[in-house]
């Protein structure tokens, strides 16, 4: 008879025994097993200078005071309500991972659709947002003056100029300055304005990427309810998060060419009044300007606005 | 030899042997095979019965040579149980040889 053989008959022999008892006993037949054969011996012969295995277990019961019969049929009834347990447990365990998962897929479906009732609105919300802002520029746009320059940018807005001269130059130099540092700053702006709206958008990419592998092990029947809902919650966010960032983007201000239909029908024709050198906002009306800036008397001369 | 006389001294000298100096199990058989012829596998049983009964305490000791043996150590109960088997013994054996001898001298 093996080791192995020996020791697993005996096991299930003492299986009436506490379990440190069982492997307290076991251990030591190992041990005294181990050190015949290291003596020389092969483990059948150490086994067999045990005795007969059946005087043996009834030995080692006697120890207990547990009479062998007894012990039998209780290390039966012992594996059978073992075995029982088991089931149960694993019966119930899968009902209730049934139970589960099934409220979990029923609840995860109800939010989506409600995350997506949310998420239509705001993006609705932001489009008309948009829309408007849009809008307004445009109306602003046909509201203001038209300006003419005689300098080699055309479409940027100017500043008065008080007088030619030493101190005209000086306060256009520092005009040019400021708009340059107002184009700068724009830019760097945007770039930064830019750059967060694409990290948003990254991480977005990165939720739903989350989202889709999770989906697929929670329909396996994973428990990953929770982190499927976090990540379709974390992207929808993440991406509302770059609408808004984005629409922080500053555009240059928009100017109207020279020929343009619009523009040149801005411009009011002029009363008998003096030439204005202010602001003609207040005379203008878009609805009854007619003539083209062409046909302006005052075509070359810088229109300053007050 | 007889069974009955080899199971009858063996608890004697189990605590004997425990008596001198705390051993592991496998030298406590060792040492009372070489004494007398009995099936090593019973003697564990022994052991474990006596330590059930509070005559030996157990502990654990490293070993160089694998794992970590199980040491017996004789209590205060266990050295009175010894003393105890030891006077019947000395008794038992008085009176048997005692029989011996007057039914030997009887007989001659």
């Amino acid at each position: 008879m093996r080791k192995t053989e020996f020791l697993t008959r005996l096991q299930a022999s003492i299986a009436v025994l506490e379990d440190n008892e069982q492997k307290d006993i076991l251990d030591e037949y190992s041990q005294h097993i181990d050190m015949k054969v290291k003596e020389g011996m092969s483990e059948a012969e150490a086994i067999d200078d045990f005795g007969p295995i059946d005087e043996l277990i009834e030995e080692i019961l006697g120890a207990y005071h547990v009479k062998a019969a007894a012990a039998d049929v209780a290390a039966a009834q012992k594996k059978e309500h073992v075995t029982e347990q088991a089931a149960s447990a694993v019966a119930d365990v899968a009902k209730t991972g049934y139970t589960e998962v099934k409220g979990s897929v029923h609840e995860f479906f109800t939010n989506a659709k409600e995350v997506t009732a949310g998420a239509r609105a705001s993006i609705s919300r932001a489009t008309d947002t948009l829309r408007d802002k849009w809008e307004v520029r445009r109306a602003s746009r046909d509201t203001q003056p038209y300006q003419l320059q005689q300098s080699h940018q055309p479409h940027r807005p100017h500043r008065p100029i008080a007088s030619k001269g030493v101190l005209g130059l000086l306060s256009g130099a520092v005009s040019l300055t400021w708009r340059a540092c107002k184009t700068a700053c724009r830019w760097i702006w945007n770039a930064c304005v830019a750059m967060t709206a694409a990290a948003l958008a990254a991480m977005a990419l990165c939720l739903l990427f989350a989202f889709g592998f999770c989906l697929v092990f929670l329909l396996l029947g994973y428990p990953l309810a929770g982190v499927v809902i976090a990540s379709l919650g974390g992207m929808v966010a993440t991406l509302s998060l770059t609408g808004l960032v984005l629409m922080l983007i500053r555009r240059h201000p928009s100017h109207t060419l020279p020929c343009e239909p619009r523009a040149c029908a801005r411009m009011e024709q002029p009363s008998d009044e003096p030439h204005p050198t202010t602001d003609v906002e207040s005379e203008y009306d878009p609805n009854t300007a007619t003539r083209p800036l062409e046909t302006r008397p005052f075509e070359s001369e810088a229109i300053t606005h007050a | 030899m007889n069974a009955q006389f080899k199971k009858g001294v063996l608890e004697l000298l189990v605590l004997e042997c425990v008596r001198a100096r705390d051993m592991y199990g496998y030298e406590l058989v060792e040492e009372i095979s070489s004494t007398i012829d009995v099936k090593e596998g019973t003697i564990y049983p022994l052991l474990k019965r006596l330590t059930n009964e509070r005559y030996f305490e157990t502990y654990l000791r490293e070993s160089t040579e694998g794992p970590p043996r199980k040491y017996y150590h004789l209590t205060a109960a266990g050295v009175l149980r010894a003393g105890e088997l030891r006077r019947e013994w000395m008794e038992f054996q008085h009176g048997v040889s005692e029989f011996l001898k007057e039914h030997e001298h009887a007989k001659n």
